[in-house]
């Protein structure tokens, strides 16, 4: 079952890896961009290949990427079930907050990066919040959507046995909104790496977020194409991964029985 | 003592809308009641009323002594929607069971095998609702009413959603499961026959704003069979059920 699900969803992964490689490298021929400042797939390889220096510049700052999206995904998805519960629960929740979340999500966050460090720090706390401000919101409004969308029958009927509107969330709308829950963990996980690079970039100093931009002011162009390359892999490893598990949940929660 | 016991029922909704008004009806303790009348007669109000799931406007509610809410609480109560509101993503056993865990009440042993069999769908214990037809979920729908061992039960048009032959033919194990297990009824209906064929009283209902307009007792013995339906008595009762639904010489 976990062997057959696997190979449906990274299967078709494979061909458009190889779309995407070969997009990479025709672009650069077609524009003529020279390969001083374009790295070309060979040239990326090459370097990571050639030197134990150069994997560890590369891994080392994605080891901390990928610590700091996994902060950012986790805080976010959290912070998202939990608000959209007590909208679901306090109607009057979603009438006040829902209007100041809206504002302040209009605010972009690279303006709001630099008020956040200084509130929440530039240590893990704050790459948090940069990272679960940009997982929440898209995250909040599905699943918020997924929990309403309980059938009316359904919850009729467990309050009508004496349920509480508690009672009616745990048995009805919980797992009719798991399919939402992980259709926005699949887009939180490009999501969540944005705001670690951003994190990064802006507040600690540390990660690929931070050494690209290093890379770039030392000419170092191999170095950056190699960044681009392992953080958008690992992407889409991780989108394919919760996509794997998404599979496997939602098999219990079909309306066939699993088999 | 008296089953369902309704005085000065009325209902508005929001904007001024009246759903019913001035509703009085007395029905002795486990008999069968329906509520007969044209769609938008406020008949399913009534009955959400009776389940606690809307507040009256005005008016006293008694089912069996209780008020609507101590009846949630006490889990005296089954209940079952036009719709069979089944959980998707349960097993037809899973599904039966919902009540008792809202209850938080432990099932017995067998209680749940029993109910299967009682409304005739063994073998399909771990189905899920999208593998059964219309029929079957309705009939899973009454044996998870039944299965808080209801002293009161209440039908919003439980096979209203079905064609004509099915509905009979469930309306029939209805009556057998109601034999079996008896319980204070009341079920919203707009069939005049089904109505008739169930019911100890019918109570007919006006549309816009909802009112009864008779309390019609079925005099026919019980136990009732199919044969009953063609006898005069029942057509005499039809005719007279049609004649206050739809006003004389239509």
């Amino acid at each position: 079952m976990i062997g057959r699900t696997v190979a449906r969803i990274v299967g078709p992964l494979v061909p458009s890896v190889v779309i995407v490689v070969a997009a990479w490298w025709l672009a650069l021929e077609a524009f003529g961009i020279s390969p001083l400042v374009g790295k070309r797939p060979p040239q990326v390889w090459e370097y990571l290949t050639s030197s134990e220096a150069h994997r560890e510049a590369v891994f080392g700052a994605l080891g901390i990427t990928i610590r700091d999206a996994a902060i950012g995904f986790v805080s976010g998805m959290v912070a998202a079930m939990a608000v959209a519960v007590a909208f679901v629960l306090f109607r009057t929740v979603e009438q006040t907050f829902m209007p100041v979340a809206m504002l302040l999500r209009s605010v972009p966050l690279v303006v709001m990066t630099p008020l956040i460090t200084l509130v929440f720090g530039r240590e893990l706390l704050g790459v948090a919040v940069i990272g679960g401000v940009v997982v929440f919101f898209p995250a909040l409004v599905t699943i918020a959507f997924g929990l309403r969308s309980a059938s009316p029958q359904a919850t009729d009927l467990v309050r009508a046995y004496g349920g509480t509107r508690l009672t009616v969330l745990r048995k009805v709308a919980v797992p009719t909104a798991m399919p939402s829950v992980f259709a926005s963990a699949r887009i939180s996980v490009p999501a969540s790496i944005i705001g670690a690079l951003i994190a990064e970039w802006l507040a600690t100093g540390e990660g690929i977020g931070a050494e690209i931009l290093r890379a770039i002011g030392g000419f170092r162009y191999d170095e950056v194409w190699a960044d681009i390359v392992v953080v958008t892999g690992v992407s889409i490893l991780a989108y394919a991964a919760v996509g794997v598990v998404e599979a496997l949940v939602l098999a219990r929660f079909s309306d066939r029985r699993p088999g | 003592m008296s089953g369902i016991s309704l005085s000065g029922l009325s209902k508005t909704f929001g904007k001024g809308l009246t759903a019913v008004e001035g509703v009085d009806l007395q029905t002795p303790k486990g008999s069968f009641l329906s509520l007969l009348g044209p769609s938008g007669c406020g008949k399913s109000t009534v009955l959400r009323i009776l389940a606690g799931l809307e507040e009256p406007t005005t008016g006293e509610i008694r089912v069996n002594g209780e008020t609507p809410q101590e009846l949630r609480r006490s889990h005296h109560l089954g209940i079952a929607f036009q719709d069979s509101a089944l959980l998707a993503w349960r097993s037809v056993a899973a599904n039966i069971r919902l009540p008792l865990e809202v209850a938080g009440i432990k099932p017995e042993p067998g209680v749940i095998d029993d109910l299967i069999k009682l409304v005739g769908l063994e073998g399909f214990e771990k189905a899920r609702p999208a593998e059964l037809s219309g029929g079957m979920r309705q009939r899973v729908s009454i044996a998870r009413a039944l299965v808080v061992k209801p002293s009161v039960l209440l039908l919003d048009e439980p096979f209203g959603a079905l064609d004509d032959m099915t509905r009979q033919r469930l309306n029939l194990e209805l009556l057998r499961i109601w034999t079996e297990k008896p319980a204070t009824t009341l079920m919203v209906t707009h069939g005049i026959g089904e109505a008739i064929f169930l019911s100890d009283l019918v109570a007919v209902m006006s549309p816009r704003p909802g009112r009864v307009v008779e309390m019609v007792e079925i005099g026919l013995p019980r136990p009732r069979t199919p044969e009953m339906m063609r006898t005069p008595e029942f057509h005499a009762i039809h005719d007279h059920l049609s004649d206050l639904l739809f006003g004389h010489g239509a």
